[in-house]
């Protein structure tokens, strides 16, 4: 409870710090969001009538002086008395139909509609009817989703660590990671679909571990569903799904009946999710292509699997000398992604950590690799004995990781200066990084262990402040 | 005697929140900063532009916003091969007017102070900018997407041009973050409706976070402690 708490109450102050529109790609998620709620479509990704925002919201931003704000470190929000005034009288002019005709261009368009469809319910229930409280309570529906998450990790925690100091560590270290406390303040899909990857994390773990049963098979499935609806990147846990199925087979030898019942189950209910995205796909511009066209955009120039592999192994090590050059921006690979962007570069990237943070954790993080090496190959038992637990996690990781880099690469082939990977985008497999985390801890001598989750609790706490910290003053000194 | 782990845990948290604090939040709390009051046109995020001002013209910028602690303007004059000609500077807004000038001489590149008289309450209205000297002068502006959509829109002689002019009111002395605290949160209340408005609940949030935040996170790791003992 203390740890849901921790999460409530910095999600609560991010959501009130970082002034509207400026997490990432907030002005078209919300303008998704306004749209749906008005008018009970999607807006066209390339289509409609040349409105990104509705009139509401482009006022909204003209009076508080939001647009230029986005990524610009030396502007401030309009925060005068007098453009309140101001924004107070022209909000009293808008007609209905200003909060109704952001009809598109929209550049998240292409996504499937479950998390703005849910966005809906707290957009509608804003009391008052003005546009920043229809604003402030839709993100605060994502802060739900944020703690939710953080509560699925607690699940997941108490699933696989006996001791409750462990379990604790492993919530902790979601609940104080800075980077998904920000993105839960924000309007954006990417925050259900690290709930949707917790809760599918959880229920995997229950069926290989505990046996496969109706309700987890259920809860897998549900969870599948509930990623592929809401992004592009989610299709990855397709392939996580059929590995944990794999795994449960090999683990638990059901009758054969009862596997095919099993994997039907969980598949059905994931395929019931990819039909309505085919079916919403069908409705809306981009090419008819799924998620129009984001994922699996293959063919506008030569897909090049030794191409792929080089910047695959650029991006994570130096370039060999046979190597050519990789693809599109040079030097932005493993530290810029896995370090930089996974726990700092907050609101619209801009607000980041000292460069002696970045070189910290960079740090940590390569050490956290050589230990959980160590515990591998020490452990070697332990590892046989739960080899289904660590396939499944491993291989649930990799196939996000696998997608990421497909489409990076995929998108790279036309447009060589957008790297299309950042590190939020690594959040979904946050519950596995604290995983990795306490397993190193629970293998130490418990006084060494008992000093190393002290020392993570303050980190984590350090990093949240200070990233928190870092984004007031950004805007409003 | 042998620490329990949960007291070498409450040890190790608070050594780390000490360095935390003593190392990192304390010198960046107490720094001295500029108090931006208002930036009506950002500098360029990408590419820097001139916006030539000629001998007897005058640039304006609309829908300027001026704080009651906007007391300086700051501009930014390009490099050119001679010294700056005199420029004034005007604000106007309904019920307010405020002048400066701004002597030449100056070799440019170099960030231009005038200081104004602010508002008694904040309003919105134009500031120009005229070239008084007989020289031209070129003031750093933006074209680039990230910062010409900002509210402000620059004219030159009552035309419109297209790249606005770069500028940021500052009041005249600054501060630290905590000499400033109140007036920060009054400045992130602002536009927020209702309850989400109101400057007690940010506090309240902040204070929470600073101090409740730390807390609930080591409470709930030394009670874990306490049931695994």
């Amino acid at each position: 409870m203390a740890l849901l708490a921790v999460a409530t109450v910095q999600v609560l102050a991010w959501a009130l710090v970082m002034p509207p529109f400026q997490g990432p790609d907030e002005m078209a998620h919300f303008a998704y969001v306004q749209h749906l709620a008005e008018t009970g479509e999607a807006p066209e990704q390339t289509g409609g009538g040349g409105a990104n925002v509705s009139s509401e919201q482009a006022e909204a931003i003209r009076w508080e002086n939001l647009h230029a704000l986005v990524g610009v470190i030396g502007m401030r929000p309009g925060w005068t008395e007098a453009e309140e005034r101001r924004w107070r009288e022209v909000e009293a002019t808008l007609s209905d139909e200003a909060s109704a005709n952001g009809d598109g261009p929209n550049a998240v368009g292409q996504n499937p509609p479950l998390y703005y469809a849910l966005e809906t319910i707290p957009y509608h229930v804003a009391p008052g009817g003005s546009f920043f409280n229809r604003f402030y309570m839709t993100r605060l529906g994502s802060a739900a989703i944020y703690v939710a998450a953080v509560a699925f990790m607690w699940l997941i925690a108490s699933e696989l660590f006996r001791p409750l100091w462990a379990r604790t560590l492993a919530t902790a270290i979601v609940a104080l990671q800075p980077k998904l406390a920000m993105l839960g303040a924000a309007i954006n899909a990417d925050i259900l679909l690290v709930l949707a990857w917790t809760a599918f994390i959880y229920a995997g773990l229950r069926i290989v571990r505990r046996g496969p049963s109706v309700r987890r098979l259920v809860g897998a499935g549900v969870a599948t569903a509930a990623s592929v609806l809401t992004h592009g990147r989610g299709l990855a846990i397709l392939g996580a799904l059929l590995v944990l199925l794999v795994i449960a087979y090999l683990r638990w030898r059901p009758a054969p009946r009862e596997a095919l019942r099993g994997a039907t189950l969980s598949l059905g209910i994931a395929g019931i999710g990819l039909a309505v995205v085919a079916l919403f796909t069908s409705g809306v511009s981009g090419g008819g292509t799924v998620y129009g066209g984001e994922i699996g955009r293959i063919g506008e120039k030569a897909f090049d699997v030794r191409e792929l592999l080089s910047y695959v192994w650029q991006f994570y090590l130096p370039k060999l000398d046979f190597m050519q050059p990789t693809i599109g921006v040079q030097n932005y690979g493993f530290r810029e992604v896995y370090i930089q962007s996974f726990y700092g570069d907050f609101a619209s990237l801009e607000v980041e950590y000292p460069r002696f943070v970045t070189d910290l954790l960079e740090v940590a993080t390569v050490l956290l690799l050589f230990a959980l090496y160590t515990v591998t190959v020490t452990r070697l038992d332990a590892v046989k004995r739960h080899w289904p637990t660590i396939a499944f996690l491993l291989l649930t990781g990799l196939s996000l990781l696998v997608l990421l880099h497909v489409t990076a690469y995929n998108s790279m082939l036309t447009n060589p200066a957008d790297p299309l990977f950042t590190g939020r985008y690594l959040l979904p497999l946050v519950s596995i990084l604290a995983i990795g985390v306490t397993v190193v801890v629970t293998a130490l001598p418990p006084r060494l262990a008992a000093i190393a989750t002290g020392g993570l609790v303050a980190t984590g706490v350090v990093l949240s402040l200070s990233g928190l910290g870092i984004a007031f003053v950004r805007f409003y000194a | 005697m042998r620490s329990s782990p949960r007291t070498l845990a409450a040890l190790a948290a608070g050594l780390g929140l000490l360095i935390g604090c003593v190392a990192w939040f304390v010198p960046y709390l107490t720094r001295e900063r500029d108090d931006v009051t208002s930036v009506p046109v950002p500098a360029p995020f990408f590419a820097e532009e001139r916006v030539a001002l000629a001998p007897g013209s005058e640039a304006c910028l609309s829908d300027v916003a001026f704080d009651t602690d906007s007391e300086i303007v700051e501009l930014t004059a390009l490099a050119g091969r001679r010294p700056l000609p005199r420029l004034a500077v005007a604000g106007e807004a309904p019920g307010y007017r405020a002048t400066a000038v701004i002597e030449g001489g100056y070799v440019p590149p170099s960030a231009l102070h005038a200081a104004i008289d602010p508002p008694e309450r904040s309003v919105i209205g134009t500031l120009c900018i005229a070239n008084r000297g007989r020289r031209r002068v070129a003031l750093l502006g933006t074209t680039d997407p990230r910062t010409v959509v900002a509210r402000s829109t620059t004219q030159i002689d009552g035309e419109e041009v297209v790249p606005d002019i770069s500028v940021r009111f500052l009041a005249a002395s600054g501060g630290s973050v905590i000499d400033r605290a109140g007036q920060m949160v009054d400045r992130a209340a602002a536009f927020k409706p209702g309850l989400f408005g109101a400057p007690a609940l940010l506090w309240l949030v902040l204070l929470l976070v600073a101090f409740g935040v730390p807390a609930a996170a080591v409470y709930s790791m030394l009670s874990s402690f306490r049931e695994s003992d």
